[in-house]
C-alpha cells in the first residue's frame, strides 16, 4: 500500500491564490476578498464535520475555477481589460525601447569600429546585432502568444505593484541605460567624447531631451493606467 | 446610466447555477436582492449569498464567485460602498453598505418589481402587493 501524503490546507490555499494572481482582471484586493470567501467557506464546511481536503475541494468547487471568474470580472468591467491591454502595450514598447538600446551599448562594447577608419565589421558582428537586439523580443513575443510564459509573466506584476514603485525604477533605470547607450555610442562608437568620458556622457543624454521623450511618455501612461487601488490593496494584503 | 442598462451590464455578469430559476431572471434579480439585503444592513459576500439561499429556501442559488463582479459594478456605480473590517473571527472582510443613491435605486427598483409582481398576480388572479 501507498504512503498518503497528508493534505496541507495552507499550500492549497497559496496554489488556488497563485492561480488567481495569473487572472489579470482581478486586483490584489479582489484576490483578498475571494480568498477569504474560501476560507469562510472552508470553516462552515469544517465545522459540518467534512475534513480539510474535502472542504477546501467543495470551498473551491463553489467559488469557481479560476479563469471563469476573471472573465466574469472581465465582463463586468471591460474598460478594466482595455486599460489592462494598453498598460501591457506600453510596458512592451518601454521594455523594447531600453532593451534595445542597452543591446546597442553592448553590441558597440562587443565588437568597437576601427576609430578613424571605415566600418570593418566582420560577418559575426553583424549577425550578432539582430541576435542581441531583436531575437529575445522576438522569443517573449512567441513565448507568450503561446501561453508558455504566461505565469511568468503574471510575476512580473510585482515589478509594476505600485505607481510609486514604477516612478523610482524607471527613475533610475530610464537614465542609466540612456546614459550607458550614449556613452558607448559617443565613446567607443565614434571616440567623440573618449576623453571626456562617462559623466560627460550621462549629462549629454539629460541635456537630449529628444531621447527621453519617448520613454518617459511611456512611463507617464503606464503610472496613469496602474489602478491606484492596486498599491493601496497590496499593502494590506 | 440608467436602471436599465445597468440591469443588462449586471446580466452579463452571469451569477447562477441553479435549475431552480432561469438564469436571465437570477441574474436580473441581483441587483434588487443585493440592495435589499444592505438596506437591512452592512454585508460581505459570503453572508450575502447565505442569505438569498436562505431567504429563497434554496430556489436562487448563486455561484458563490460570480457575486463578487456584480458587487463590485454596483459599488462603481456608487450604489454600494465598502470598507475592510477586521471581523469577530480576527480575519479581514470587506463589508458593503448601501450608499444614499443606492437607497433611491432600491426604490426604483421595488416600483418595477412590484409593477410586474401585481401585473402577473392580476393575471393569476392572485393578491396584488401595495407599492
Amino acid at each position: 500500500m501507498e504512503p498518503q501524503t497528508r493534505f496541507n490546507l495552507s499550500a492549497a490555499i497559496q496554489n488556488w491564490r497563485e492561480e488567481l494572481s495569473a487572472q489579470s482582471n482581478l486586483t490584489a484586493e479582489t484576490r483578498r476578498e475571494l480568498e477569504t470567501h474560501v476560507q469562510d467557506t472552508v470553516a462552515e464546511l469544517q465545522r459540518r464535520g467534512l475534513n480539510d481536503e474535502e472542504a477546501f475541494w467543495l470551498a473551491r468547487r463553489r467559488v469557481g475555477q479560476p479563469d471563469e471568474i476573471g472573465e466574469e470580472f472581465g465582463k463586468a468591467d471591460p474598460a478594466r481589460a482595455n486599460r489592462e491591454g494598453v498598460l501591457w502595450i506600453a510596458i512592451a514598447f518601454l521594455a523594447m525601447n531600453l532593451w534595445q538600446n542597452a543591446a546597442d551599448g553592448v553590441w558597440l562594447l562587443l565588437f568597437p569600429p576601427n576609430i578613424g577608419m571605415a566600418p570593418n565589421w566582420s560577418s559575426i558582428s553583424q549577425l550578432s546585432y539582430p541576435l542581441l537586439a531583436y531575437a529575445p523580443v522576438a522569443w517573449l513575443a512567441v513565448s507568450l502568444a503561446r501561453g508558455r510564459s504566461v505565469m511568468r509573466f503574471a510575476a512580473w506584476r510585482s515589478l509594476i505593484r505600485s505607481r510609486r514603485r514604477v516612478i523610482v525604477g524607471a527613475g533610475i533605470l530610464v537614465p542609466a541605460i540612456k546614459s550607458f547607450e550614449l556613452a558607448m555610442e559617443l565613446t567607443v562608437g565614434s571616440g567623440f567624447l573618449l576623453q571626456r568620458g562617462w559623466t560627460n556622457a550621462f549629462w549629454t543624454i539629460l541635456l537630449r531631451p529628444r531621447v527621453l521623450i519617448w520613454p518617459v511618455m511611456l512611463v507617464a501612461i503606464i503610472v496613469w493606467l496602474l489602478p491606484a487601488e492596486e498599491s493601496r490593496s497590496l499593502k494590506r494584503a | 446610466m440608467g436602471c436599465a442598462q445597468t440591469a443588462l451590464d449586471i446580466h452579463c455578469c452571469v451569477m447562477y447555477k441553479t435549475a431552480m430559476l432561469a438564469k436571465d431572471l437570477v441574474a436580473a434579480s441581483s441587483k434588487p436582492l443585493v440592495l435589499s439585503i444592505l438596506a437591512g444592513g452592512e454585508s460581505y459576500g459570503y453572508e450575502i449569498i447565505k442569505r438569498v439561499r436562505e431567504l429563497s429556501g434554496g430556489e436562487i442559488e448563486w455561484s458563490d464567485g460570480m457575486l463578487y463582479p456584480v458587487l463590485h459594478r454596483l459599488e462603481r456605480d456608487g450604489l454600494i460602498e465598502s470598507e475592510w473590517k477586521e471581523a469577530d473571527t480576527g480575519r479581514e472582510r470587506k463589508y458593503y453598505f448601501l450608499s444614499a443613491d443606492g437607497r433611491k435605486a432600491l426604490k426604483t427598483e421595488r416600483q418595477q418589481w412590484l409593477a410586474v409582481h401585481n401585473t402577473l398576480s392580476k393575471l393569476w388572479n392572485l393578491k396584488p402587493v401595495s407599492t
